[in-house]
């Protein structure tokens, strides 16, 4: 290590350590997996819709494939239909026609994401840009007066404008340490679920059928949103209508799991903690492991019922 | 503070600059998975929103890509990562309730149970560390500090100046070093019980 002039002897051997913590920090491999599968099919399939496009349906089967693969690889619903919906996200911007919605769904809930439109970037990217980054990444500490509560729907607008102007901006590219390199080639090479058959594709009317599929989505999200939003306002009762309505409309929903999670915790809310416990059962038995399996888990404890049998050792 | 614009807006957002990106591959992000994977970590996201926002950061990123220079990867990562932590810090973590530990984000086969410990102790102290920072010197001390990328790089993805960085980064310095003084007084003050 360099000697930092700036600590004195004893708080740089704690820097050291801390920053040997630092480096040697890394996602758990089945997240690298898994994000690395998801942005590779993401490159099959935007070169695919470059000439071809699929079907709002193909996009479920994408997705339902991809949430199938992670699962089995033991990385959360959530995360997995995320993924899915990044294909789909990814195919449309190949085809160049998405104005579509961008969507995940975090330990909060799903957060809608409106994505500017690759065919008009820039005036997407003016809309946004310029307020943004104004983020207040440390809230307890003089959050920026600039940041507004609409800055969720801002926040992928645009990753950033500014690097892609940056002139030097290649300095930065041969950091990346050779063992990362390398990790990143292994993750990246096609493994057993990597097949493009996953991805359906059929050329069709591409742009009514990205409309259908992207106003699909954002109904998936704006319900969930608003499921959570009248957690949030502790109003169980419309969550739980919000989400039979959900159900309903959506019997086959990208976000089901989620829903269902959500379900959950408004069944906990309304008191009808019974219930909940024994949606939870089914809900481990079929998502056991994960995030969201954690926090569904964490939600109704204690819950000694399915200790035994809804929480399997974790094995891949 | 006039120079607290940190990341993506601090440029002209209209430069018709999407138009010359590349044809880079979203496959060409995954070697920066961990470094994204860290700089939330560093900007406060919560252990267990640690995996959905690192997959949120490359989809966003990945939608995008075609604005993507070659070169420029880490740049749009980073400053999504710190839009999408912001994001998911305002949300107010209802369901926060994995720790780490269940979590099993320090897996490692190779180190020991106690070197395990040690470096989760050291990982939180540092965490402590950089959430007091103000946020326009913790981005820049993640970057120069601990992802050692030069004053220079940093003002690349930053979008500020190499000064500003300079300026920054020294500022950080020395609140980091006050923390960890700080810390170690608590820690000896607290030790022989």
């Amino acid at each position: 290590m360099t000697r930092r002039e700036w600590l004195d002897g004893t708080d740089e051997q704690v820097l050291d350590t801390m920053l040997d913590a630092w480096r040697t920090e890394r996602p758990p491999l089945a997240t690298e997996r898994r994000i690395a599968r998801a942005l590779r099919g993401a490159t099959a399939a935007s070169l695919a819709a470059a000439a071809l496009t699929t079907t709002a349906e193909s996009k479920a089967a994408a997705a339902s494939s991809l949430s199938a693969a992670a699962l089995g690889s033991g990385s959360s619903t959530a995360a997995a239909l995320a993924s899915g919906t990044l294909l789909g996200i990814t195919k449309w911007g190949g085809a160049g026609v998405v104005s579509g919605v961008l969507f995940a769904v975090t330990a909060g809930g799903i957060a809608e994401l409106p994505a500017s439109a690759p065919a008009a970037p820039a005036s997407a990217l003016a809309t946004v840009a310029p307020r943004a980054p104004k983020a207040e990444v440390l809230p307890r500490r003089s959050p920026s007066p600039g940041a507004s509560d609409e800055a969720p729907a801002s926040l992928p607008a645009s990753p950033a404008s500014a690097p892609g102007a940056l002139p030097r901006a290649s300095t930065t590219r041969a950091r990346v340490p050779a063992v990362e390199l390398e990790r990143a080639r292994t993750l990246a090479s096609p493994g057993p679920q990597a097949s493009t058959a996953a991805f359906p594709i059929e050329p069709r009317e591409p742009e009514r059928l990205e409309a259908a599929g992207a106003s699909r989505l954002q109904d998936e999200v704006a319900a969930l949103d608003g499921a959570r939003s009248a957690l949030r306002h502790s109003d169980a009762a419309r969550a739980l209508s919000i989400l039979d309505a959900y159900e309903r409309t959506h019997p086959r929903g990208m976000l089901l799991r989620e829903a269902r999670a959500v379900r959950i915790e408004a069944l906990m809310a309304a008191g009808r903690v019974a219930e909940a416990r024994e949606r939870t059962v089914v809900f481990l038995r079929e998502v056991s492991d994960g995030p969201l399996a954690e926090r569904v888990r964490r939600l109704v404890e204690p819950l000694p019922a399915i200790e035994g049998g809804g929480r399997p050792p974790a094995t891949p | 503070m006039g120079d607290t614009t940190v990341a993506a807006g601090a440029r002209a957002p209209d430069q018709p600059d999407a138009c010359l990106a590349s044809a880079l591959a979203p496959e060409a992000l995954v070697p920066h998975l961990p470094f994204v994977w860290r700089v939330l970590r560093g900007l406060g996201v919560p252990a267990a929103d640690l995996d959905d926002a690192t997959q949120r950061v490359f989809m966003i990123v990945a939608s995008k890509i075609a604005q993507v220079r070659p070169g420029s990867e880490r740049a749009y990562l980073f400053t999504t990562a710190t839009r999408v932590a912001s994001w998911i810090r305002r949300q107010g973590q209802r369901l926060d309730l994995v720790d780490d530990a269940e979590l099993g984000l320090h897996e490692d086969p190779e180190p020991g149970p106690d070197e395990r410990a040690d470096r989760r102790r050291a990982l939180a102290l540092l965490e402590e560390i950089l959430a007091r920072l103000p946020e326009e010197l913790r981005l820049v001390f993640i970057l120069c500090e601990l992802e050692e990328l030069t004053a220079p790089e940093a003002a690349d993805v930053l979008a500020i100046p190499s000064g500003t960085v300079a300026s920054r980064l020294r500022r950080a310095r020395q609140s980091v070093s006050d923390h960890i003084q700080r810390a170690r007084l608590r820690a000896r003050r607290g030790a022989p019980r």
